[in-house]
């Protein structure tokens, strides 16, 4: 080693020799052509000029020996030598002063040109480390700044490559930028294992910088390689990402010179600003993916507070989950009463496999089974103790990792929401970002059971008061009226029978058939209030057509449909019809109606129009607002229009099949 | 001249009423029935010249019933009359529909009636 190290020295210790040589012979001859004018003592300064350029490019060393030569060629060439070795005092103190003067002359030389050489090298280097700066205020692209600081690095140190690599979490590295000044092909992006003799490897052995001295007899990936590019040395620095060791920069050269010193400084300079880099995309990269999950949640709260239909807010949920944490494969089961998992929704690739509908027997050790089973996240354990058709489609998918959140409805488990990745593991913080998904699925869900049982006891609710003002219509009807009108026939019998004698009794029984026949008429009244009987038995349109002729507003009723429809829907037209008949009659001061009925994708649409005074407010209390629960409990809709002079359009629409 | 009658009713105590207040009044009744069945059957031995219809049969129509005898018995076009307690305007598009001559509230029953009813229906 040292060996090679003092043969370049040699060799430019020659050449400078010969150089001084060669300029203390020209230097000589000059000195020779003057000194037949000029006292030839003062003509000694002359050394100068050759003590001098040796001194700026071989170092005050060199100078100092070219000094002495002059000296001795002049004394050699000029004077008596054994003159001079008589010491006679006036040649020998001018000779003592010059070489004293040559020295520190070369000495001075030397030294500023060290001096200019070195603030060169530092002034390239702040350059260099301005321009990376430069870019990393910028926020420009992790990457570029990599190539960036590798061709800057490469280019300072001299180097013929320059590499930066990250330490994986399996312990191998990729390789992220690198920069070359000869024509090699360098692998970036690919990964290395950190076997054998690497700057990487040692970088995180030791945790400082490292110098690696030849790859002769290495053995390794990267030493191959090395030794290929028939790298002579290396230098390298850790780069440290909030206090984790994160990747490596490294410079290498097929020089036999070896870096100086202060590469290893210079280095670490760079490595701060990669390391900056790294952490100002690491929290752009946090900060996108936090918005797109604050983003992905807020759209579908909305779909939930919209009361958007369940089966669409959990297909929803399964592609924001699957988009949001870049899964292969996103799927909702829901636990059946049977013990069976439907696919409630399903997202991501390969949607033929366990798709949307499908219904699978899911047992632990599957993490869909477990987390249902433990009411906590499951995380996959390899397809070892899975088998049959479910174990089939999931190695289809290729799945590495999986992560199932269990889905909770009340105290209820209703199911699970299930990720599956290629990738070997999901990044930290997936589990805690799921659950804010599961929480939104749960909510829908709930939601939507609850309104769904609101609405069905709603309407059960109508439908029991419907029939029983039904069953009491019915019982008035074949019971007291009919026995009344049957008491009114017996009378009149009675009274057709008496003797013509008894006229007080007669206009007495008179007196009370008529009592009765007002009875009858008032119960008769009373028991339409009850219940419309004419639906029953002739449906809707002859029951609108009645209310019309009972109107005491001119009504035009148009009825586009003759057909039956279930007996609420019925009953619930019925008094709309009738309570906005009702009500215009009382408010409206109109003078006509307009009643259209039709029937149009599965629904039955009523509008009742006036040309009356407007301002009808449903919310004000009053027989709308009995109409509105009626039809809503029935899945309708009920819309009231009635700007002031401007009449009341009153529009229904009703369901014609139940939910 | 009408003068035999079928009654057909589900409340058995106004059939006997109506028998004998028209009776008195001179209108023979030949029959009474409480369902369609019954009617159909009563009217092919019986052959009145009018039968009185009550709307409601249970849960049986007598808009069913005359659509029936009417088609059963053409010569009874005309020549039934729809009787029941509830009124005549709610039915009266059920009325007008119908092969019946006419309706007659309950309360308003009378031989009288009934052959108005049949005569202003015929002509």
């Amino acid at each position: 080693m040292a060996d090679a190290q003092f043969r370049p020295r040699m060799f430019s210790w020659l050449s400078g020799l010969l150089t001084g040589a060669v300029l203390v012979a020209a230097v000589s001859g000059l000195i020779a052509l003057l000194a037949e004018h000029v006292p030839v003592l003062s003509l000694l300064v002359l050394y100068l000029l050759a003590v001098l350029p040796i001194a700026l490019l071989w170092g005050s060393a060199l100078a100092a020996v070219v000094a002495v030569a002059s000296v001795a060629a002049f004394i050699f060439l000029f004077l008596n030598p054994v003159q001079v070795r008589m010491t006679e005092q006036q040649t020998l103190f001018p000779l003592a002063v010059f070489l004293l003067t040559a020295v520190a002359v070369g000495q001075l030389g030397a030294r500023s040109q060290q001096q200019a050489r070195e603030s060169a090298r530092l002034s390239d280097e702040q350059a260099a480390l301005r321009r990376v700066a430069t870019l990393v205020a910028h926020s420009t692209p992790a990457l570029e700044v990599f190539e960036a600081v590798t061709r800057e690095v490469g280019l300072l140190c001299g180097a013929d490559l320059a590499r930066l690599e990250r330490y994986e979490e399996d312990g191998s590295v990729t390789g992220v930028a690198a920069w070359s000044r000869v024509p090699v092909r360098l692998a970036v992006g690919t990964r290395f294992a950190l076997e054998g003799l690497s700057v990487a490897a040692q970088v995180r052995l030791t945790g400082g910088p490292v110098r690696v001295d030849g790859f002769e007899g290495a053995s390794g990936p990267i030493a191959e390689e090395a030794l290929d590019l028939k790298i002579r040395w290396s230098v390298g620095c850790p780069i440290v990402v909030a206090g984790h060791l994160w990747g490596v920069i490294a410079a290498s050269s097929r020089n036999d010179v070896p870096f100086p010193v202060n590469t290893e400084a210079q280095l670490a300079d760079f490595t701060e600003l990669v390391a900056t880099t790294i952490e100002n995309a690491q929290g752009r990269a946090e900060i996108s993916q936090l918005l797109e999950n604050q983003a992905a949640l807020r759209r579908l709260a909305t779909l939930v507070a919209r009361n958007t239909p369940a089966a669409e807010v959990v297909s929803a949920v399964a592609s924001e989950v699957g988009s949001v944490i870049g899964a292969t494969a996103t799927v909702i089961v829901r636990l059946d009463a049977d013990g069976l998992f439907t696919v409630a929704a399903r997202a991501g690739e390969r949607r033929d496999l366990m798709g949307a509908g499908s219904r699978w027997t899911i047992e632990p050790p599957h993490v869909v089974a477990t987390a249902v089973a433990t009411g906590r996240p499951a995380l996959f354990e390899g397809y070892g103790r899975l088998s049959g058709r479910l174990a089939d489609e999931l190695r289809q998918l290729d799945i590495h990792a999986a992560l199932a959140i269990p889905i909770m409805v009340g105290e209820r488990t209703w199911g699970a929401l299930c990720i599956a990745s290629r990738d070997i593991r999901f990044p930290t913080g997936t589990e805690q970002r799921m659950e804010a998904f599961t929480e939104l699925v749960s909510i829908a869900i709930a939601d939507a059971e609850s309104a769904a049982e609101l609405a069905a006891s709603r309407a059960r609710i109508v439908t029991a008061s419907d029939e029983a003002r039904r069953q009491i219509e019915r019982d008035l009807h074949d019971g007291a009226q009919q026995r009344l009108v049957t008491l009114g026939l017996e009378l009149s019998i009675l009274q057709s029978s008496l003797h013509p004698s008894l006229g007080e009794v007669r206009s007495g029984i008179v007196r009370i058939s008529e009592e009765l026949s007002e009875v009858i008429d008032e119960l008769r009244e009373m028991s339409r209030g009850i219940h419309p009987a004419i639906l029953s038995e002739g449906g809707l349109s002859p029951a609108l057509r009645a209310l019309a002729r009972r109107s005491t507003i001119p009504v035009e009723l148009d009825v586009r449909t003759q057909a039956r429809f279930r007996e609420p829907v019925e009953v619930a037209a019925y008094y709309v019809v009738s309570e906005a008949l009702t009500n215009m009659t009382k408010y409206a001061d109109a003078s006509y109606a307009t009643v259209v009925m039709e029937e149009r994708y599965g629904t039955m649409r009523l509008s009742v129009q006036d040309d009356g005074v407007g301002g009808a407010d449903p919310a004000r209390g009053s027989g709308l607002v009995g109409i509105r629960d009626r039809v809503e409990a029935l899945g309708g809709s009920f819309e009231v229009n009635s700007p002031i002079e401007e009449g009341t359009l009153i529009q229904v629409c009703l369901p014609i099949q139940p939910e | 001249m009408l003068r035999r009658c079928l009654i057909v009713d589900d409340n058995e105590r106004f059939l006997e009423i109506a028998r004998i207040s028209l009776e008195r009044q001179g209108l023979e009744v030949v029959g009474t029935a409480t369902t369609i069945a019954e009617a159909l059957l009563e009217a092919s031995v019986v052959r009145p010249d009018v039968v009185l219809v009550d709307v409601a049969l249970g849960t049986e129509s007598g808009f069913e019933l005359t659509r029936r005898l009417v088609e059963d018995f053409p010569e009874l076009r005309a020549r039934v009359v729809l009787i029941s307690t509830r009124g005549e305007e709610d039915l009266a598009d059920l009325i007008a529909s119908s092969p019946a001559a006419g309706f007659l509230s309950k309360s308003l029953l009378s031989a009288a009636a009934v052959r108005g009813l049949v005569d202003a229906g015929g002509s």
